[in-house]
């Protein structure tokens, strides 16, 4: 055997990928070769190194707290763009459920949502604030996203698409809808809600190509 | 609780079970355990400590959302290791490709003879270019095969040996061993 | 001698349910278990199934595919695992059928890729103290039946259908594409996006889609359900609280409101459709821009624009219905 094919057989050597008599070869070569024993002794020695690195490193301070931080505020900002939308409409219904349960009203004023107070323009202003957070978390989602197909099989990744063009559709009904009826909370509710229901698919598609679902 | 945490004797299995319910203490008791190494292969990784420490945040941090389907395969440190290559990889797929694809930028030249000038491995580790770096250190350092390696960077696996043969061969060249 | 008899007749159960073909190995592994434990079971492809006995021990059977290396079934302080190890040549073609007989108070854990997954228990169990505490499955494309009465359930997949029966405390049930049938619970929660919903025997429901339709038989007293476009059609005992939202979907409510109850219905274009007694007693709020509103209560009127105000009885219930361009009919039982 040459010296420039032993050399060449090095890396597989050392990583048993040589097969059939290649590994016998190489070692009758290197018995006899001083200069291709002295790189094949570098590279053990390299190796030996390597494996023997310290697996343990201390960062400068202790992370912990922000993990732990993160854990908590995570949860909650997930569930923020969700909940919000329902949370709304939840508060709305309260308001009158108060009104019925507390003290009962003569006449009570329809729609006593959270929104209902805002002039129209308050309302837009509300959506589009909702918009600019939506596009806002989901261009992060998006930049963190594995773009390698990862651990999502092809119809997972398809039905989870299919599903984001859906929401997609749904969102921009509810806009347009929003658009000749701009006082309408209960569309604001749903738009608010849809874009949770977005993010969150986006989430669980990230999780799940990181296999962390 | 911390006090709990911190006992050596306590089962790592049962800091799993309690930390899959919602236990966050016990979680922290896997931090424990697990961060120096956790952050040890970021610090190699990347080559840089503030990205390290962000990384090894968002390793636990994903680690806590998806605890609940560690199917427990294997062990617990294995299955946090391959969360921390994710985010490792994640962050860097894109530039690891590209910079695999490229000749990359050769190691500074050191005159083998002196053995004065050399580097010791981990400061040679560091100076790798990024595509090299990330393969020999999952490869020579966390033992790490090829196919899995390339899976987690986005490249090709017979990309993924050449930047093992250049990563070997920069640091035998200018490492003190 | 009962509990010879149960035994017996689920050993047969077990012994008939594993499938016979495309099979390599053969499964038959028992382990004594504390009653009221966990078990986690955890495979990729192919089912796995449940059922439930009362014997202290949980007992594994099935047939593996070539190509899986061992299904690892250990107990450890009140935790029994199972799941099968897959070599990593043939990661998804190979599939696990796995049937595993467990204590009927356990709480169940199951993971699963493309498994499917079955759990049933026959019928409820005597004494309360042996009710399961709670079932927990998760799947991406798996299918999902469990039939069972327990505390706390909570089923979640990507594409997999997904149905419940039995009697639940707290049900929770997501999908993405997935279809949900569901009934039995006390308190209900379904999430979809393009999958469909229904579901009947609830006490308190709550339905979100995307595009599906929903339809909720039978609620007790309080029913929330909402999609942009698809349909919703509820029918409840005693309306204590009743709120269906959509844009574009047909909204259909029937049932008797409670005393102080409130229901709340809303759509863009879709029409509403509410079924009330003769002599429901609430306040009535009706709104539409374009459509038209047509009701046997009250004012017996059709054909009317705009909005409509009145009050019945002695006007403790609130009802609201508005709509953009869609039509708004009420009508008596």
């Amino acid at each position: 055997m040459k010296c420039e094919t032993t050399l060449s057989m090095l890396d597989d050597y050392f990583d048993n990928r040589l097969t059939g008599n290649e590994p016998a070869q190489v070692a009758r070569h290197l018995a006899g070769c001083p200069k291709c024993a002295r790189e094949a002794d570098s590279l053990r020695a390299l190796l030996r190194a390597a494996r023997e690195l310290p697996h343990d490193a201390a960062p400068s301070r202790d992370l912990w707290p922000e993990v732990r931080d993160k854990i908590d505020r995570g949860g909650r900002a997930r569930l923020r763009a969700w909940r919000w939308g329902a949370a709304m409409a939840a508060a709305a219904l309260l308001l009158i459920a108060a009104g019925v349960l507390v003290a009962r009203e003569p006449r009570r004023t329809p729609d006593q949502g959270v929104a209902a107070h805002l002039p129209a323009a308050g309302l837009m202003l509300e959506v589009r604030k909702a918009e600019a957070e939506y596009e806002r978390a989901r261009g992060e989602l998006l930049a963190v996203m594995d773009r390698a197909p990862g651990a999502l099989s092809a119809e997972t990744r398809l039905v989870i698409e299919e599903n984001m063009a859906l929401i997609d559709g749904a969102i921009r009904e509810i806009r347009s809808s929003l658009e000749n009826d701009p006082e309408n909370v209960g569309l604001f509710d749903m738009l608010v809600a849809e874009q949770g229901r977005a993010l969150r698919l986006l989430g669980l598609k990230e999780a799940l190509a990181s296999d962390t679902w | 609780m911390a006090a709990f945490a911190r006992d050596e004797a306590l089962d790592e299995a049962s800091l799993v079970s309690a930390a899959r319910l919602g236990c966050v203490s016990s979680f922290e008791g896997l931090y424990r355990l697990h961060s120096g190494r956790v952050y040890a292969l970021c610090l190699r990784l990347t080559a840089d400590a503030g990205l390290a420490e962000e990384l090894t945040q968002e390793t636990f941090v994903r680690a806590w959302r998806g605890l609940k389907s560690f199917r427990g395969e294997s062990a617990f440190g294995s299955w946090l290791f391959r969360v921390a290559t994710n985010a490792v990889g994640n962050r860097y797929r894109a530039e690891l490709r590209r910079a695999a694809r490229e000749k990359s930028a050769p190691a500074p030249c050191v005159e083998r003879s002196d053995p004065a000038l050399r580097m010791d491995l981990e400061t040679a580790i560091a100076a790798l270019p990024p595509g090299a770096r990330a393969v020999f250190v999952l490869h020579d350092v966390e033992g790490y095969g090829h196919a899995e390696i390339a899976a987690q960077l986005g490249i090709a696996a017979g990309t993924s040996k050449a930047q093992l043969h250049h990563a070997r061969r920069l640091l035998r060249e200018t490492v003190q061993l | 001698m009962k509990e010879l008899l149960c035994g017996l007749t689920v050993l047969t159960l077990v012994a008939g349910l594993a499938p016979v073909s495309a099979a390599q190995q053969a499964l038959d592994e028992t382990r004594e278990v504390k009653p009221g434990g966990v078990v986690q079971i955890a495979n990729v492809s192919g089912s796995v199934r449940v059922v439930a006995w009362d014997r202290a021990e949980v007992r594994l059977t099935g047939e593996l595919e070539r190509n899986v290396e061992r299904v690892d079934f250990e107990v450890r302080d009140g935790r029994t695992s199972i799941r099968t190890v897959i070599s990593k040549r043939a990661y998804k073609k190979t599939s696990a059928f796995l049937t595993v007989a467990l204590p009927a108070s356990s709480r169940v854990e199951i993971d699963a890729v493309s498994a499917s997954v079955k759990l049933e228990d026959s019928e409820p169990p005597e004494d309360r103290e042996m009710l399961r505490e709670a079932v927990y499955v998760k799947t991406v494309s798996g299918a999902i039946d469990v039939r069972t009465w327990v505390g706390a359930v909570e089923l979640k997949t990507i594409s997999g259908e997904v149905s419940f029966a039995g009697l639940a405390e707290t049900l929770e049930i997501e999908t993405t594409s997935g279809d949900i049938k569901f009934a039995g619970a006390y308190s209900a929660e379904a999430n979809t996006i393009s999958g469909d919903i229904e579901c009947s025997g609830v006490g308190s429901v709550e339905l979100r889609s995307t595009s599906g339709d929903l339809t909720a038989t039978d609620i007790g007293h309080i029913a929330e359900a909402s999609s942009v476009s698809g349909d919703i059609e509820v029918t409840v005992v005693s309306i204590d609280k009743a709120a269906l939202q959509t844009v574009s979907g047909d909204v259909e409510l029937q049932g008797a409101l409670a005393r102080t109850g409130q229901i709340k219905a809303s759509t863009k274009s879709g029409d509403v459709e509410l079924t009330l007694p003769g002599d429901v007693s609430a306040e009535f709020d009706f709104s539409t821009k374009s459509g038209k509103i047509r009701t046997e209560l009250g004012i017996s009127s059709s054909g009317v624009r705009g909005d409509l105000h009145f009050t019945l009885g002695s006007g403790d219930g609130y009802v609201q219905v508005s709509t953009t361009s869609g039509d708004i009919t009420i009508e008596k039982f």
